[in-house]
């Protein structure tokens, strides 16, 4: 919101410069945004709207703080005179409209506006219309309640009706558009139709022209949630809008009314008629019992009784002992913790002391999912494959168990991803551009729609891309991975044409699976890690060095016709004895392939013989089956 | 049998042999038990005639003992050149690059965060990405039609009005209040979403971490503490702190915390805290007159940005290993 210095200066005439005002409301009040000589851009905080977004609220607040003069403008001076016109002000729906108050005035010269209204005006950023609406826009800025005034020459049936609209009722505002209204949007309305959308803007009906000399000023208070919810729907936010969408207090009525007749009548002109007050329930100032002691344990500030008391004095809050009246414009203040941040305000956080807490000791650790995860980071690293971190929206995919946002900010980010893989590949194929070889993972939730219900998920995915082939590499990280979690039962399973299923212990807990890119061959895991951390073991047992030397013998071959590993192995071991302890893939290039076979004996040192008939065995056996030749 | 054809074969293939393990080869191509030429032809021998015998055996022999002078010769030569360059190694050559993968620089932020704060007997917990509206802001004191949402701009799911993708990880509080009773510290970090265009400041996704801590006596200034030592450890520097009111719906009295790193002179806003809202304690079955505790949080995003000068939000989330790598 702008705030101008040189209408600050004006109710606080003690003021020595921006810097200074910039710092009182930064450190006791909002954040200023931006500000030059002239004018501070600042943040008006949500639940200050009632009393502090306007230019003697922030003045009052100066003056409490820094102990300067307050130079407020007195109200109600106008005279009274006999004025004959009477007008009726009916409130249908008390609890949308919580007061309206509204005052006839006659005979006033619509002008342009006078210098310092003009000045004033610009300086909110708006341009000056002409003298009468200047006024009820620069009392706004003054005293932060909105005001309205209508043609009174243009109002049917002398009556202004606060009701609520009735479905498809259309009226034309101020803007020159056309709206049409909903039930449950209340409108000011006379005999004939509705005058304006109450508390957001006015209607074109009783506009306010050049030839306007008789005026009837309208100052209401409507219920925040209701006015948010209009101005939503009409997709209409305007600067009355926001500030009935906080909730103001309902004193503000009057006191705008009768500042901005003040200035009408010196500005423009004219005898000041009846004035209206409806539905006005007079509240009484609400007390709230606070406690210095209370204070000071929950700050834990050791500041003194009288102290305290005096910030909230100097505040505006009447004090009487520890019994504290709030001032009616303060809609903020109601509990005690609400008086607490007043003082705390006013004393200033730079006074704030750290203090260690004094507090019970447990054992504080982490969920078990991240230490898990923790783990997982610790073990792929080292075998080379580095982690990203992927959008969880994407663009749609049109399947029928995708999760889809009602309001996607784009269309690239409309739906809720249902696997890492999407990411993963596009992170390939972006990085093999300046990489020879691309291997990646990463930990993340993915989304399903299932019977209506959104299923969430904690996934691990991992993704290489080279240009010989990853799939080897890939199920040797997840080999060892698993080792690493403690998984010791896991396999994996021919699924589809390029897709192996990862099972634990019989459970299906993710799967592998291979595409062709042009520039070379992906190869994507993806393991369910909810699932996996029910089955992660801690303990390991010790196995046994073997104290006698192994034999390793190296078999070469080409292959004549498709033989997969899995049979190769399968028969290998049936050929040979229990002396066969291991077989790596030593090379493979095309159809020529050569494994290593580990030999060895818990019991005894194996003689060459015994290893060599082995050998012969094996030879023998795959030359049989698959008539593979030897090298 | 030609053996100066043989010998002549022998000298162009030692020319080109500029390894000791192409020697080697070599050696084996004419000495090997096998199959080697000249073994071979030692092998033919016995089946010649006796005058054959007589004619070739003495060139063989001769043949034999200068091919393996010459490669002798070779194996000298070589080793010499070897031995030198061992002698001589340069030890300005540059060491090769080992390839090892990185953690995402979030995840390293995310990690020193959690261990800062474990060192302070919190505990790190964790909750669901996609959220209830109650969870997210009725139990947060955050009502609807209230413009006090607006703080926060949501993504409702379509399959459900009530639920939405959580704009913040204060939910997973309240869930721990509910199962849990004070005294307690926790942090909650996590994925958070909102409705936003994006830009080099601004994300739809981002990271939160959030900390509360209640007990019968937390206070506000132990809450400063605790941030400080948080800056301090976290920049490995002492760290000017700036503490500011503001308001949020569910902490009264509401701060925003500004840091000043040393040698700079800009503020940088980096949290929002504040004494947990009486209605919030109410709403998990607290009771505010026995216990009272602050609530604070930050953006993992901003916080990797400043301590590691990264310019542009989304850098963290398009997958280029030339920035992944750097961290």
């Amino acid at each position: 919101m702008k705030v101008s210095y040189a209408w600050l200066k004006k109710l606080v005439p003690e003021l020595k410069n921006v810097k200074q005002v910039v710092e009182i409301f930064e450190n006791h009040l909002f954040e200023v945004e931006s500000f030059d000589k002239k004018i501070m851009d600042l943040k008006i905080l949500p639940n200050r709207f009632s009393d502090a977004a306007c230019h003697v609220g922030l003045a009052k607040e100066i003056a409490a703080i820094t102990g300067l003069k307050l130079n407020l403008p007195k109200v109600k001076t106008f005279p009274k005179e006999k004025v004959k016109r009477q007008f009726e002000v009916l409130v249908k729906v008390p609890e949308l409209c919580r007061r309206m108050t509204a005052r006839y005035i006659e005979g006033i010269k619509i002008k342009p506006s006078p210098k310092w209204l003009a000045d004033a005006i610009l300086e909110m950023g708006l341009q000056p219309i002409n003298n009468l609406v200047d006024l009820t826009n620069y009392v706004t800025f003054e005293m932060g309640q909105p005001l309205h005034a209508f043609d009174f020459e243009k109002l049917v049936g002398g009556k202004i009706i606060v009701r609520g609209a009735n479905e498809g009722e259309e009226i034309e505002l101020l803007d020159h558009k056309k709206y049409v209204l909903k039930k449950g949007m209340v409108v000011l309305a006379d005999a004939l139709a509705p005058l304006d959308v109450a508390g957001i803007k006015g209607g074109r009906r009783a506009e306010i022209n050049n030839e306007t000399k008789n005026i009837l000023l309208v100052s209401g208070n409507f219920l925040g949630s209701n006015i948010y919810k209009t101005s939503r729907l009409l997709g209409l936010q305007t600067d009355a809008s926001l500030r009935f969408s906080h909730d103001l207090a309902t004193v503000l009525a009057m006191e705008g009314l009768d500042r901005v007749t003040d200035l009408i009548v010196e500005v423009c002109g004219g005898k000041v008629g009846m004035m209206a007050d409806v539905n006005f329930t007079k509240i009484k100032p609400k007390t709230i019992q606070f406690s210095c002691a209370r204070f000071r344990k929950l700050t834990g500030i050791e500041m003194k009784d009288a102290e305290i008391l005096k910030s909230l004095k100097r505040l505006g809050f009447g004090v009487k002992g520890e019994m504290i009246e709030v001032p009616l414009n303060r809609a903020d203040v109601s509990i005690f913790p609400d008086l607490v941040e007043e003082v705390m305000r006013f004393y200033g956080y730079k006074n704030l002391e750290g203090r260690a807490p004094l507090f019970t000791l447990s054992h504080a650790n982490y969920e078990d999912q991240i230490n898990l995860e923790d783990k997982i980071r610790e073990i792929l690293p080292r075998l080379g494959l580095s982690e990203v971190y992927n959008h969880t929206l994407i663009s749609g995919t049109g399947l029928k168990n995708e999760v889809s946002l009602l309001n996607p900010p784009s269309g690239e980010a409309a739906v809720l991803r249902s696997s890492l893989a999407f990411g993963l590949l596009s992170n390939l194929k972006f990085n093999i551009r300046n990489l020879d070889a691309v291997a990646i993972f990463e930990v993340g939730h993915v989304f399903e729609l299932k019977d209506g219900e959104v299923i969430e998920k904690n996934k691990l995915g991992l993704a290489a891309l080279a240009k010989h082939e990853s799939v080897t590499f890939m199920k040797g990280v997840v080999e060892d991975l698993m080792d690493g979690l403690g998984i010791f039962e896991f396999e994996f399973k021919a699924s589809d044409k390029n897709k192996l299923e990862i099972l634990v212990d019989g459970e299906a807990l993710g799967f592998l699976e291979s595409e062709r890119a042009s520039q070379g061959k992906c190869v994507v895991v993806e393991l369910d890690l909810d699932e996996l951390l029910k089955l992660v073991e801690e303990e390991r047992s010790f196995v046994p060095i073997n104290r006698f030397p192994s034999v390793i013998r190296d078999v070469s071959f080409e292959m004549v016709k498709r033989v997969s590993y899995e049979e190769l192995v399968a028969l290998i071991r049936k050929n040979a004895s229990a002396i066969l302890a291991d077989i790596h893939v030593l090379d493979l290039y095309n159809n020529s392939m050569t494994l290593r076979l580990i030999f060895e004996s818990s019991e005894r040192t194996l003689t060459q013989a015994e290893v060599d008939l082995e050998m012969e065995k094996i030879s023998k056996a795959i030359v049989d089956k698959f008539g593979v030749v030897l090298r | 049998m030609d053996f100066l054809k043989l010998k002549e074969g022998v000298l162009e293939e030692l020319e080109k042999t500029n390894s000791l393990a192409d020697l080697e080869s070599l050696k084996i191509k004419y000495f090997g038990r096998k199959n080697g030429v000249l073994t071979k032809l030692f092998e033919e021998l016995p089946k010649l005639s006796l005058e054959e015998k007589r004619k070739i055996g003495g060139g063989l022999n001769q043949l034999r003992g200068e091919v393996q002078k010459l490669i002798d010769q070779r194996f000298e030569l070589l080793q010499a050149e070897a031995l030198d360059r061992e002698a001589h190694f340069d030890l300005t050559l540059p060491g090769k690059k080992v390839e090892r993968g990185h953690l995402h620089v979030l995840s390293q932020v995310n990690k020193k965060i959690r261990e800062i704060f474990l060192g302070l007997n919190f505990s790190t917990v964790l909750g669901p990405e996609v959220e209830t509206e109650y969870y997210n802001f009725d139990a947060l004191n955050i009502p609807a039609n209230h413009p006090a949402r607006d703080m926060w701009d949501t993504l409702w799911l379509a399959t459900d009005p009530k639920k939405l993708l959580r704009t913040q990880t204060s939910p997973v509080q309240i869930r721990f209040m509910k199962e849990h009773e004070p005294p307690f510290a926790i942090i909650s970090p996590g994925r958070v979403f909102r409705f936003e265009a994006t830009d080099a400041t601004h994300e739809v996704n981002f990271h939160q971490f959030e900390g509360l801590m209640i007990g019968p006596e937390v206070n506000l200034a132990n809450f400063k503490f605790v941030i400080q030592q948080f800056f301090d450890k976290f920049f490995n520097k002492k760290v000017k702190m700036r503490i500011r009111p503001s308001f949020f719906p569910f902490t009264e009295p509401s701060v925003e915390i500004d840091i000043q790193l040393p040698g700079t002179e800009k503020w940088l806003e980096v949290m929002g805290a504040g004494m947990v809202h009486p209605h919030v304690l109410e709403e998990v079955g607290y009771n505010p007159n026995k216990v009272q505790g602050f609530a604070f949080g930050g953006g993992l995003e901003r916080f990797a940005m400043i301590k590691y000068g990264i310019p542009d939000i989304r850098l963290f989330y398009n997958g280029d290993l030339r920035f992944i790598k750097q961290f």
